[in-house]
């Protein structure tokens, strides 16, 4: 089963393509990792299943349907260039995510702040880059979502960010049956995450399959991604 | 309902992240803001008291307002691209019409605030000129101004939602693929605005109780189709 | 990746071959070694993906592999366990063991040591 379905999304900026008769499939219930050289068209293919950009051509099929405010009720989506509103504090945060995203599991979110050591009070202009980005992914993961989306979700993060945020990670998946979709540079520390595998490259599929089967024929998912793009 | 009035009063709640937050919070900071202020207000009172400040002065206060609000609509809207929110906002499973309304609402309600603010300024002032210059600030003088005042805040009534949803609008169009448009697009602003305002080619028609009452209808009703014309380049024209 | 201590077992995962696999062998082989003991609780798939900080699926795997063997039983809401049969155990351990002899005389054949050498070597080798 697929959550998600490209067949031939083509996406052209001016003179480039961002996405170039794209073909793929997100297995469902399944830890996806996306991956690919800057400009490889990663980003474009998560706004593009959120409905943030329109495809030139193709179809896309996210969770059944074509991409829409209706489908987002079941869609978690961490942007690589967002950041938290700025003047709430970590508790308004959790306030304002529960008042305006269905399927918000506060309780969840609560358990995530102690988790992830959260200062409630803090404002979120206050806080770090890695506790914003802990913060921003405790959003995402208490929604109650079929489908959640993360663009390098590592990003510029210090390192005990990055293995809370794991830890979430294999707690929420661990918990209930979810799609995850993330794109990163930081292979060596994530690719034990993945399921599936895709790499991407000039708005095309360059190599996909299963993590362990990929590991089996040609090795570690780090060496397989050295030997694409270098 | 309650995403709608949580998107309000986040709208209306957000501020401008300012760089350096901890200075501004310091005690050195009160001090010299109440340092200021005193001053201001003692250099208020001295203008009251030596006629500087005379009663019409502050009718320039009221259009003022509008421009106030136009900026502040503006600001409202591009908040979610500076503060690179805007991939949130967008996903939100709601149609953009639904996200519109509600800064639509937060932008109104903020315009409101400020009307009262106004009020009690305007109020101050002239409290503050019958005890300082009586000789200037009669009470024939106050009279006439407050008809000039209830005048001016009608205006302001009209025209506002007009202002406000072209603030919007042009936000969102700095935003789409639109944008290229933007100069002719104020182009057309002012011309709307000085129709709106041209009250004399009006008022050779009707009898002034219908113009407030036609002002205030076709305001609304462009506000609305402007408003329409917003939502429809939020959806269907804009890209992240 | 750095060798992790999970539920009484050392594991030293290697990224360049299925994850699964090295699971379910490092389980056995703590098996066979006596680092667990019959009857013993292992940890929860949960708990195992969080400390060896990997996919949970890929703990599935190795758990269900183990549990199609008789290794493990889980028990509903009690966690997973050891088998307590200690014919299973010495199964186990005689198939490593079976393991080991086949990769001994593997690596004297690339030697080019026949089995008489290689049995004298075995007779004045030492076990203590």
């Amino acid at each position: 089963m697929m959550a998600v379905s490209l067949e031939g999304v083509t996406k052209t900026y001016g003179a480039q393509r961002a996405l170039d008769s794209l073909t793929l499939g997100l297995s469902e219930g399944q830890v996806t990792g996306v991956l690919g050289p800057n400009g490889a068209g990663k980003s474009t293919l998560f706004k593009a299943i959120v409905g943030l950009v329109r495809p030139d051509k193709g179809n896309i099929k996210v969770l059944g349907s074509k991409p829409s405010w209706q489908v987002n009720q079941q869609v978690a989506y961490l942007s690589d260039q967002c950041r938290w509103y700025g003047s709430h504090t970590v508790r308004q945060a959790i306030t304002y995510a529960a008042a305006v995203f269905p399927l918000f599991n506060t309780e969840r979110a609560e358990k995530l702040v102690d988790f992830m050591n959260l200062d409630r009070q803090a404002t979120v202009q206050t806080l770090s880059k890695g506790q914003e980005a802990r913060l921003k992914l405790i959003i995402c993961l208490a929604r109650d979502v079929r489908l959640l989306l993360l663009d390098e979700p590592f990003s510029g993060i210090d390192l005990v960010s990055r293995e809370k945020i794991i830890q979430g990670l294999i707690e929420s998946f661990a918990e209930r049956k979810q799609t995850i979709v993330i794109s990163t540079h930081e292979i060596q520390q994530a690719e034990s995450l993945f399921d599936q595998v895709i790499f991407i490259d000039l708005g095309q599929v360059v190599l996909s399959g299963d993590a362990e089967t990929l590991r089996q024929e040609k090795g570690s998912v780090e060496s397989i991604y050295r030997g694409l793009f270098q | 309902m309650k995403e709608f009035w949580a998107l309000v009063s986040n709208t209306r709640g957000l501020k401008r992240i300012k760089k350096d937050d901890s200075f501004r919070s310091t005690l050195w900071w009160k001090i010299y803001v109440g340092f200021f202020c005193v001053l201001a207000v003692g250099a208020l009172c001295y203008g009251i008291y030596s006629g500087a400040i005379n009663p019409s002065f502050q009718l320039i206060l009221i259009p003022l307002l509008l421009l106030l609000a136009f900026i502040h609509s503006l600001a409202a809207i591009k908040r979610e691209w500076s503060g690179q929110t805007a991939s949130w906002w967008l996903t939100l499973p709601y149609p953009r019409s639904e996200l519109l309304l509600a800064k639509l609402v937060g932008i109104y309600i903020r315009f409101l605030e400020m009307v009262v603010w106004s009020m009690a300024i305007l109020i101050l002032i002239a409290v503050a000129g019958v005890l300082l210059n009586p000789i200037l600030w009669t009470t024939q003088v106050i009279g006439g101004l407050t008809v000039a005042a209830v005048k001016d805040y009608l205006l302001i009534a009209t025209a506002s939602p007009l202002v406000i949803v072209l603030g919007m609008l042009l936000a969102v169009i700095r935003h789409s693929r639109l944008r290229p448009l933007i100069p002719p697009i104020w182009i057309l602003i002012i011309l709307l605005i000085s129709l709106l305002f041209s009250g004399k080619a009006m008022a050779a028609i009707l009898p002034p109780s219908y113009l407030l009452f036609i002002r205030i209808v076709v305001s609304l009703l462009l506000s609305a189709i402007i408003f329409g014309v917003t939502s429809y380049i939020l959806q269907e024209q804009t890209e992240l | 990746m750095e060798e992790i201590k999970a539920g009484g077992i050392t594991f030293t995962l290697d990224l360049s071959k299925p994850l699964w696999e090295q699971v379910l062998h490092q389980i056995r082989g703590a098996l066979a070694r006596s680092d667990l003991q019959p009857g013993e609780k292992i940890p929860s798939l949960r708990d195992l993906a969080q400390q060896l900080k990997i996919n949970p699926n890929t703990v599935m795997r190795a758990y269900q592999e183990l549990e199609r063997d008789g290794l493990t039983e889980t028990r509903r809401g009690q966690g997973t366990f050891i088998t307590s049969s200690q014919q299973k155990i010495s199964e186990v351990r005689n198939l490593l063991a079976e393991d080991a002899v086949k990769a001994f005389v593997q690596e004297m054949r690339v030697l080019g040591l026949r089995k008489p050498e290689a049995d004298n070597l075995l007779e004045e080798a030492k076990w203590e």
